[in-house]
């Protein structure tokens, strides 16, 4: 049978065992076997293997793993709602200081004493809110994780899972709000220069 | 156990109900950890899989469909789950110059009834064993699971052809084994 130019190969043979093959395929075979001594004993290792294999007794375990597999899981009910509160305030917190900071460091651009740094104040500020907002895109991953396991044991709540949120959706957003905070911090960069201008007697 | 009444159970376990999971965990626990010892070839490491397993079934409970037998599902998830065990146990492995991936026990610590099966059965065991990774898979998949060419490819996420090869080889090797007997 490994005969490359006998022609049926054994893959075939083990296709036609499993009823894998069209009806051609089948007949074809069919009438070979008839002729071929060599594949009919190759079949017949493979059926032999077959039933060898299906009444290989299954071995005992020794010990219940019930017990252990449900203490798991209790462990872990009792610690997600805790871990998951906690992550959705940090992550509301971390929201609110990004929403807090934004003017308040554009305000600072406007500052008197702040006037000569305004270009390399924005760029910090700009570095600054990225490196904010990513870690908020981290909490929200370690928020996500710990909300699917609990709403994962509530089918009620399915529906809400933020595992259905796409990542996508998700770098979507993070990108449209660095544009519309760099857009408010350019925005605002020109007026105190303009105002400056101005005001040079 | 009767299917209506583990339908019921399984319904109780999607509520939440960690009693009604304990009875199927002793139901199925069997059948799901002869999955694991066929497809790793190790004791412990087939009791700690067989656990992880029924943990991650309980965490993915709402995605099985009840009106469905629940032992299929959970042994192919069990295959599944030793599978990807044993890709991950391969990266982080110092390649050894026999790269048949032999599983790393001596059967003989095996299961206490391990002794007590025939000689034959023992060394069909140790056969499979000794059988590379990908084609021990493949053998569990199909003849101990049912699982047609096309589900094993989607379980393995391999080709249909290489799903093909790993399982003939894999029966030709036990084959010829049997033949020396």
């Amino acid at each position: 049978m490994s005969d490359q130019n006998h022609p049926i190969q054994g893959d075939q043979l083990q296709a036609y065992l499993d009823d894998a093959l069209d009806a051609a395929a089948r007949a074809e075979i069919q009438d070979h076997l008839e002729i071929c001594p060599d594949c009919r004993e190759q079949l017949a290792r493979l059926e032999t293997l077959s039933s060898h294999l299906e009444n290989l007794p299954e071995l005992d375990l020794s010990k219940d793993l019930s017990g252990l597999v449900i203490s798991r899981l209790e462990e872990e009910n009792s610690l997600s709602p805790a871990i998951t509160w906690t992550l959705v305030i940090e992550a509301i917190a971390a929201g609110g200081v990004i929403a807090a900071l934004i003017p308040a460091f554009q305000a600072a651009g406007w500052l008197p004493q702040f006037r000569e740094f305004r270009l390399t104040l924005s760029a910090a500020i700009n570095v600054f809110l990225t490196q904010l907002a990513s870690s908020w895109l981290v909490w929200w991953a370690g928020l996500k994780l710990q909300l699917n396991q609990l709403i994962g044991t509530a089918p009620a709540l399915k529906g809400l899972a933020p595992g259905n949120l796409s990542p996508w959706i998700l770098i979507g957003s993070a990108s449209i709000l660095a544009v519309i905070i760099n857009g408010l911090l350019l925005g605002r960069g020109t007026l105190p220069g303009s105002n400056q201008n101005q005001m040079q007697p | 156990m009767a299917v209506h009444g583990e339908s019921a159970l399984i319904q109780r376990v999607q509520k939440g109900d960690l009693d009604a999971y304990g009875e199927i965990v002793r139901e199925y626990q069997g059948s799901v950890f002869n999955v694991c010892l066929r497809v790793l070839g190790n004791i412990q490491e087939a009791e700690d899989l067989t656990q992880e397993a029924f943990l991650r079934a309980y965490r993915n409970i709402s995605q099985y469909d009840p009106s469905r037998p629940f032992g299929p599902w959970m042994r192919v998830l069990a295959a599944n789950l030793c599978y990807n065990h044993l890709k991950k146990a391969r990266l982080v492995r110092v390649p050894l110059e026999d790269e048949r991936g032999l599983p790393n026990q001596n059967p003989q610590r095996g299961p206490e009834n391990f002794l007590e099966i025939s000689q034959e059965h023992q060394e069909l065991y140790q056969k499979i064993w000794e059988l590379p990774e990908n084609q021990r898979v493949a053998l569990e998949l199909y003849h101990f699971q049912g699982l047609s060419y096309q589900e094993m490819a989607r379980e393995m996420n391999i080709p249909l052809n290489t799903v093909r090869s790993h399982l003939y080889r894999a029966r030709q090797k036990l084959a010829s084994a049997l033949e020396e007997e």
